[in-house]
């Protein structure tokens, strides 16, 4: 008889307003992404956001002349009395008053307050911006790093795990970049460990990608969390070889890095080169290269070979650079300076002065699409900490989010900026909101249809409710706390990991996959079902877990089944086609164990 | 070894680069011994272009290895 009721059973209603949730989290998000597809002003990013005819004032002690006064001058919007100042000890009390004025009358009220002995301040009321402002003094002059919406990136992620090898003249340990960051290299003209760097091109490079950032030095850096591997083949005259190249390449693939800059070319081919670019990729490197400097049609070598990701430059009104090369390789299009415009129209970063390699570092601006080529490795190093870690799902990431200028010649346009102008923000909101959405909703469609198909068959009674715990089981184990990314959890260190899909965990703290026997081990069962086994396991004996169980597996269900879908994954040994059969095996198996969790004597 | 004749040219690209624009119209990127060039000046180059054009972080043209310098 249940299943005869089962039949003609209706969904529940918790699970209808748990599908009901995701949709409207799905339209949600269509709408927010719509809006997003822009540049980030840049103008206006630096200046403070003052909320006109609003002012903030204190009154030392309380009186009701203070609410009079106030009142005569406008709108009294708060009026708060404070014993004491809790922050700074202070016994005097004091009487806050938030004050609505017309704002064309704002500088003389201000005036009128600030001449009273009994007013401690009255300032302009200035709105809290979401967005995490650094602290470095030269941030304001880097427009190029807000051009790519790097400060909103960083609400969600700074790079924190992911090694960028910058194969050039090599890395100084100057002020403005964390010591600690910087992991072992290699020089590769010397055949030491000793990379520093003798010219200064390197460490300018390298500052963009990750410049210490919120230290109150200097500049800001893209992904400033990232670690460099600094991989010196130029020497300090700026020159270096193919075959030096060829072996960093390698080096950098078998050494950790994630992400590989290379902010150097020449015009010929060489098989070489282009075999170690292929062989980086295999192992799950993103290799970002610089087109080339010429102004001319015609892209530098290694940006030109397949498998690169090759970089065109633009000056701050996101126009093609004069100096950038520029043809069908060009992928996408980031600041490179166009110094035409003024010395502060260059790309600023802290270096060291070629003529005193020794010295003090100096802040210099330069120009080239050596200066693009890291604001999109640092992009990618973002994306890349978020356990996007198949190189070419970064690439389709930031080709998708970048903005496509407006032209009447596409064809044009493509081999100048290729997907159009980076916008490393755009690419992290769809790695964390939208890709989690997208989990979210698979393993919730892959619960709802086990929960029918308990019912159906009479597994479970028609009229009971899905075990207590799989729903906040399942929104939490495909990621949802992802969706509180852009509140800026990241800026709380170690919460930043949230935004992480829960089987990328494994990789973060071992490292990538590929590098490590053990790494590549845990990567292969964390992109699989034996976790939710385990747990399956584990509820057999302990049943109140049961919903907890079969929540967390069809999570992993959805998890894997996006990762298959979208292709974002590498792992090592596999050729890259058969990954997704492996993510689907697991999401199968996955979906069919939290099936048998609901149905408890299934599992023997 | 070849001599290369033609006017110094400091281009602000990459930080700073030396190219010499030669008499027959085409531009070098030049490396090695470039201490001591001054932009505008009228030389003669002894060196060699890289095989190939050469690597390096110009990109702006074929490198030219100096090995000496004579002004003009």
């Amino acid at each position: 008889m249940t299943t005869l009721a089962g039949l003609s059973s209706r969904p529940r209603l918790t699970e209808r307003a748990v599908v009901a949730l995701v949709a409207a989290l799905v339209l949600l998000l269509f709408g927010l992404t719509g809006c997003s597809r822009r540049t980030v002003p840049v103008a206006q990013q630096g200046d403070p956001d003052v909320v006109p005819g609003l002012i903030d004032v204190g009154f030392e002690g309380f009186s009701e002349e203070h609410h009079a006064l106030a009142t005569s001058l406008g709108e009294v919007v708060q009026d708060e009395r404070l014993e004491d100042d809790p922050v700074d000890d202070v016994d005097d009390p004091e009487e806050l008053v938030v004050l609505r004025v017309d704002p064309a009358r704002e500088a003389e009220t201000l005036a009128v307050l600030r001449a009273r002995p009994d007013v401690h301040f009255a300032e302009p009321v200035v709105r809290v911006r979401r967005l995490w402002q650094p602290d470095d003094p030269d941030f304001a002059k880097q427009w190029h790093l807000k051009a790519v919406g790097a400060p909103a990136a960083w609400d969600t992620t700074r790079g924190a795990g992911v090694t960028v090898a910058i194969l050039d003249t090599g890395i100084a340990p100057v002020d403005d970049l964390d010591a600690e960051r910087i992991v072992a290299g290699h020089n590769f003209l010397t055949g030491g460990a000793d990379a520093r760097d003798d010219h200064g091109h390197g460490t300018h490079v390298a500052g963009t990608v990750a410049q210490s950032t919120g230290n109150g030095v200097g500049v800001a850096g893209m992904a400033p969390l990232a670690r460099l591997m600094p991989l010196k083949v130029l020497s300090a005259d700026g020159s270096g070889t193919s075959a030096d190249i060829a072996d960093a390449i390698r080096w950098a693939a078998d050494h950790g890095a994630r992400v590989l800059n290379l902010s150097l070319g020449g015009g010929s081919r060489s098989a070489n080169m282009a075999n170690a670019v292929a062989y980086a990729r295999r192992k799950g490197c993103v290799v970002v290269c610089a087109a080339g400097n010429s102004g001319s049609r015609g892209v530098s070598y290694p940006a030109a070979y397949r498998g690169a990701l090759a970089v065109s430059a633009v000056g701050p009104q996101g126009r093609l650079a004069p100096y950038s090369s520029f043809g069908p390789e060009v992928r996408i299009a980031a600041p490179g300076g166009d110094k035409s415009q003024g010395e502060e129209a260059g790309v600023l970063q802290e270096t060291i002065d070629p003529n005193d390699p020794g010295g003090k570092g100096v802040y210099r601006w330069f120009q080239g699409t050596s200066m693009a080529t890291p604001h999109v490795a640092g992009a990618a190093a973002l994306v890349a900490s978020l356990g996007v870690t198949d190189p070419g799902a970064i690439e389709r990431l930031l080709a998708s989010a970048a903005t496509r200028p407006q032209a009447r010649d596409e064809e044009a346009m493509d081999e100048r900026y290729g997907a159009g102008l980076l916008d490393a923000a755009g690419a992290v909101r769809t790695a964390t909101l939208w890709w989690t959405v997208w989990r979210i909703a698979l393993a919730a469609i892959g619960a709802f249809i086990a929960l029918f198909h308990a019912r159906k068959l009479g597994h479970m009674r028609a009229r009971s409710g899905a075990p207590i715990g799989l729903w906040p089981a399942l929104v939490l184990g495909a990621g949802g706390l992802a969706l509180l990314a852009p509140v800026g959890v990241a800026r709380v260190s170690g919460l930043s990991l949230l935004a992480l899909p829960l089987p990328a965990l494994p990789e973060h703290f071992l490292g990538p996959a590929g590098t490590s026997f053990v790494a590549s081990i845990a990567a292969y069962g964390a992109w699989s079902a034996v976790v939710p086994l385990a747990l399956a396991l584990i509820a057999r004996v302990a049943t109140p877990l049961r919903g907890i169980a079969s929540g967390l597996a069809f999570a992993q269900a959805g998890v894997l089944l996006h990762a298959a879908l979208f292709r974002t994954v590498y792992l090592p040994w596999l050729p890259a086609l058969l990954v997704p059969f492996w993510l689907l095996a697991g999401s199968f198996i996955a979906w069919w164990v939290g099936r048998a969790v609901l149905q408890p004597e299934s599992i023997r | 070894m070849s001599a290369f004749r033609g006017r110094v040219e400091k281009r602000d690209l990459e930080g700073g680069i030396f190219q010499l624009v030669a008499d027959d119209g085409k531009r070098y990127t030049l490396v090695g011994s470039t201490s001591g060039l001054q932009a505008g000046a009228e030389v003669e180059i002894d060196g060699e272009v890289e095989a190939g054009g050469g690597f390096g972080l110009g990109m702006a043209g074929p490198q030219l290895r100096v090995k000496k310098v004579r002004k003009v």
